[in-house]
């Protein structure tokens, strides 16, 4: 075989496909996803083409055989990725055959995705046979550019990936690039079409091409430039500054440029990077998995809402709860940290000697303890209820009250500061560390002299107090309190913001809540695919990058470390004794 | 003076004595090594000084206070130091790291402090890392240089062991337990840390006990040895007395056949 993969494992991976694409036509995001990405093609479509193309790219691929790379010439990866194509047509097609077959009325009794329209889609609005071969047809076609992507060098390849990319992106993020550029005084008729609301193919093929000139000299002259940034200190600090200034405009004008309803996104993002920066410290510093982190937003939030003077919503109207302040928001945000540290103690106490899964399951008890409190008939004069308090007063400096979403905006920005300064200086100090080592080996830090006690009490303590700024930042954002807002999923979302940008790493739960909170809010058509997207993303990261967007080097090097151990595990089952030695860093059992 | 006090301390598990009724002292300045088969109870006795396992009777006392009930860090901070029969280091932080950790104890900057980053905090995270830095000197070159900042699972084997003791001469002890401090390292290697270990009572000051098979490295290194047997003490005195001791005999060899 010199194709340089088995052509099983072609057929194989042509057959998945068939059966993925088979599933997103079923799940119904190929037939209702109708928004317009360029000209005439739907979002729908473009999810529809992807596998194919995604298929055909990795059966060009070079592949890595005992650590040499076996390049295949190009007319047999194209011909391996068509075959992949031509299976996942095949498989496409036997789907085709059941609708058919049975009508689609009866397939639909059982998967209501299954309309008119979505056939329309996949077989080019031609039916029968002819409609099922267009689609064989296409499908080859779609793997076979996915093969060629895959098969060309590097230097091709990856602007190609880039401009592609960002032409999908720009179709899909006309909410945001509109009235950017509209404020910036820049016209859009040719990037946008005004019927379709998506873009034009002028726009796109300018787009594309810029984007892979860009890209391309960039791959070229990209060690010339870096060398010359890194020429001297003097020169390397000047980019780093300059580099951070423009973090910081960006951060300043983006509210306004992108209008209010995506600053309002914005904002969402922001209290979900604080959530995560808390739960970072719990998880990621000292390695305490807590699946119940919902309790310090709940606490965060109601405090907020009790001490600045909220209503309790009634039968017959509004009602003050039977105990409320009417605090400033500034002097409330100092008395919430110090009641969250104390619940994080509170909570922390009992699971002292508990480690691991048993650690998650009591916190998971406890965060749904939480929720239950709060919103329990027993607390209702003071929470309200399952109906929960409303008009919480918002955070007025001067004229200033933050109510506006793009003002609120820079109030979570200054929370988020905060927590990330907070965050980075115990980190990298005598507080750090020992959280480190306690998350390495929990039982010879405490023999070093690391009281773990102590510390576990501090991360539960710190990481609740980070998080309930999250929550006392929601009451004045939404206004409203109630048991919908405090639901398992915002721990589970939480730990998906650190987990998906790594964990331990400050860098990671800010591009961890973007993608997570970010996405799919400006993304709106995805609004209903939400959850399924999540499990998408997770299992992508899990699978392809376990340490995480932007890992933190201690953390990613523990990961490898477990590999190895099982690969040196694997070696001894199989009575290979030639499975590196003293590789493992692992101690073993107990000195 | 006696330094450490181990007064009829038993601990067993299930139905197995690990330590029976075993007693003796450690005196200031001396290295004392414990010998014994396999199963002797040599490493259980290490983790009921250093407050891993309570025992289940008897005492023991260091500089005239008891440690029975202390928590293990709260026995490193009275000074008390080990290192493990299997290597146990923190195998991702970086050398310089692992050390730094040991001197934890030594240290009490807390969060506010590591958030202000005060005057006061910085003087200590200097100091922290100079003795982390004075502590790895202790092993010369083997520890030095670009080493210090490369993660402690890609040291060999023998700096693994090395890293090991600085960490624990890190943390400032008095008394210094090694459990089988040769154990895995080559003949040279050995030899050098021999050396080591009296270098440490010599330069350091410090009292060690130390569990070793070697004996070689028994015979080099000991003021006195003390060898155990099914959690009792056997045997005790110089080198020459222990090893010729026919209790001593009898537990390694076995007893002589009738006749």
């Amino acid at each position: 075989m010199r194709l340089g993969r088995s052509i099983r494992w072609i057929i194989r991976a042509g057959l998945v496909t068939g059966i993925v694409s088979i599933y997103l036509c079923l799940v119904g995001v190929v037939g209702t996803l109708s928004t317009f990405v360029v000209g005439r093609i739907t979002v729908g479509r473009v999810l529809l083409s992807l596998p194919a193309i995604l298929v055909g790219y990795l059966v060009a691929r070079p592949a890595v055989i005992a650590g040499e790379v076996q390049r295949p010439n190009v007319g047999r990866a194209i011909g391996a990725a068509a075959l992949a194509g031509l299976c996942a047509g095949g498989t496409l097609a036997v789907g085709i055959g059941i609708v058919n077959l049975l009508g689609i009325d009866t397939v639909r009794s059982v998967f209501i995705a299954v309309k008119p329209e979505l056939m329309a889609v996949i077989t080019f609005g031609h039916t029968g046979v002819v409609g099922t071969i267009f689609r064989i047809v296409a499908e080859v076609a779609l793997a076979a550019v996915g093969g060629v992507v895959g098969w060309a060098p590097d230097r091709i390849r990856v602007p190609t990936i880039v401009a592609v990319s960002v032409v999908i992106a720009l179709g899909l993020l006309r909410r945001i690039v509109h009235p950017a550029l509209a404020q910036l005084g820049l016209r859009d008729d040719w990037l946008y079409s005004a019927i379709t609301l998506g873009l034009t193919w002028i726009g796109a093929i300018s787009v594309f091409a810029v984007t892979f000139a860009s890209s391309f000299s960039w791959r070229a002259n990209r060690s010339a430039i870096v060398a010359r940034t890194r020429k001297t200190p003097a020169t390397e600090k000047r980019v780093r500054l300059a580099i951070l200034v423009v973090i910081a405009v960006v951060l300043a004008v983006l509210p306004f440029l992108v209008g209010s309803i995506v600053a309002q996104i914005l904002g969402s993002v922001g209290i979900y990077v604080l959530l995560g920066l808390g739960l970072n410290i719990v998880v990621g510093y000292a390695g305490l998995l807590d699946l119940g982190y919902v309790a310090f937003f709940a606490v965060g939030a109601y405090m907020t809402a009790i001490l600045t003077g909220a209503s309790r919503v009634t039968t017959i109207g509004y009602a003050a709860p039977s105990f409320s302040l009417h605090l400033s928001f500034y002097v409330t945000v100092p008395i919430v940290v110090m009641g969250a540290a104390l619940v994080g103690l509170l909570i922390g106490a009992p699971v002292l000697r508990l480690r691991g899964d048993y650690l998650a399951i009591v916190t998971l008890g406890f965060g749904e303890i939480a929720r239950v409190l709060f919103t329990s008939d027993w607390l209702k004069g003071l929470f309200g209820g399952t109906q929960g308090l409303t008009a919480v007063p918002a955070a007025p400096i001067g004229n200033l009250d933050f109510r506006d979403t793009q003002h609120f905006y820079f109030l979570v920005l200054a929370f988020c500061l905060i927590a990330v300064y907070l965050s980075w200086r115990i980190a990298d100090s005598r507080v750090g560390r020992a959280w480190n080592a306690m998350r390495e080996d929990e039982q010879v830090a405490e023999a070093v002299g690391v009281s773990t006690v102590r510390y576990k009490l501090l991360a539960f303590a710190m990481g609740g107090a980070v998080g309930s700024l999250g929550g006392a930042l929601f009451a004045v954002q939404v206004g409203a309190l109630n048991n919908a807002s405090f639901t398992i999923l915002v721990s589970i979302t939480a730990l998906a913001v650190v987990i998906l940008g790594g964990m331990g790493s400050i860098p990671g739960v800010v591009v961890g809540a973007f993608v997570l909170i970010g996405i799919p809010g400006v993304l709106s058509e995805f609004e209903q695919y939400r959850l399924l997207l999540y499990g998408a993303v997770l299992m992508a990261i899990m699978i392809l990058r376990p340490q995480g967007l932007i890992p933190n080097v201690r953390r990613s090097r523990e990961l490898e470390e477990e590999e190895r151990a099982q690969d040196k595990w694997a070696g001894e089952v199989s009575g290979d004794e030639l499975a590196a030695p003293g590789v493992s860093p692992l101690g073993g059992g107990a000195g | 003076m006696n330094v450490l006090e181990v007064r009829g301390v038993s601990k067993h598990f299930g139905g197995l004595y690990a330590l029976n009724g075993l007693d003796f002292v450690v005196e200031r300045g001396e290295i004392l090594s414990i010998i014994g088969p396999n199963g002797a109870g040599k490493s259980t006795v290490f983790n009921v000084i250093t407050g891993l396992y309570a025992p289940d009777a008897g005492d023991v006392v260091f500089g005239g206070q008891s440690l029975v009930g202390l928590t293990p860090n709260q026995i490193t901070k009275l000074g008390i130091a080990r290192t493990f029969q299997t290597v146990h280091l923190f195998p991702n932080m970086t050398v310089l790291e692992n050390a730094m950790v040991g001197q934890h104890c030594r240290s009490r900057t807390t969060v506010l402090g590591a958030v202000l980053r005060t005057r006061a905090m910085r003087r200590e995270e200097r100091s922290i890392r100079e003795h982390a830095e004075s502590a790895l000197g202790f092993f010369g070159q083997r520890l030095a240089g670009y080493r210090q900042d490369q993660p402690a699972f890609s040291l060999s084997y023998a700096n693994r062991r090395r890293l090991e003791m600085a960490r624990a001469l890190a943390t400032e002890p008095s008394l210094l337990l090694l459990d089988e401090p040769t154990a895995g390292m080559n003949p040279r290697e050995t030899l050098e840390l021999r050396d080591h270990i009296v270098r440490m009572r010599d330069d350091l000051g410090l009292t060690i006990l130390v569990i070793e098979h070697d004996m070689r490295v028994v015979k080099g290194v000991s003021d006195r040895v003390v060898a155990c047997d099914y959690g009792q003490k056997i045997a005790e005195g110089s080198y020459e007395d222990v090893a010729n001791d026919e209790h001593v005999i009898e537990a390694y060899l076995g007893t002589k056949a009738a006749g």
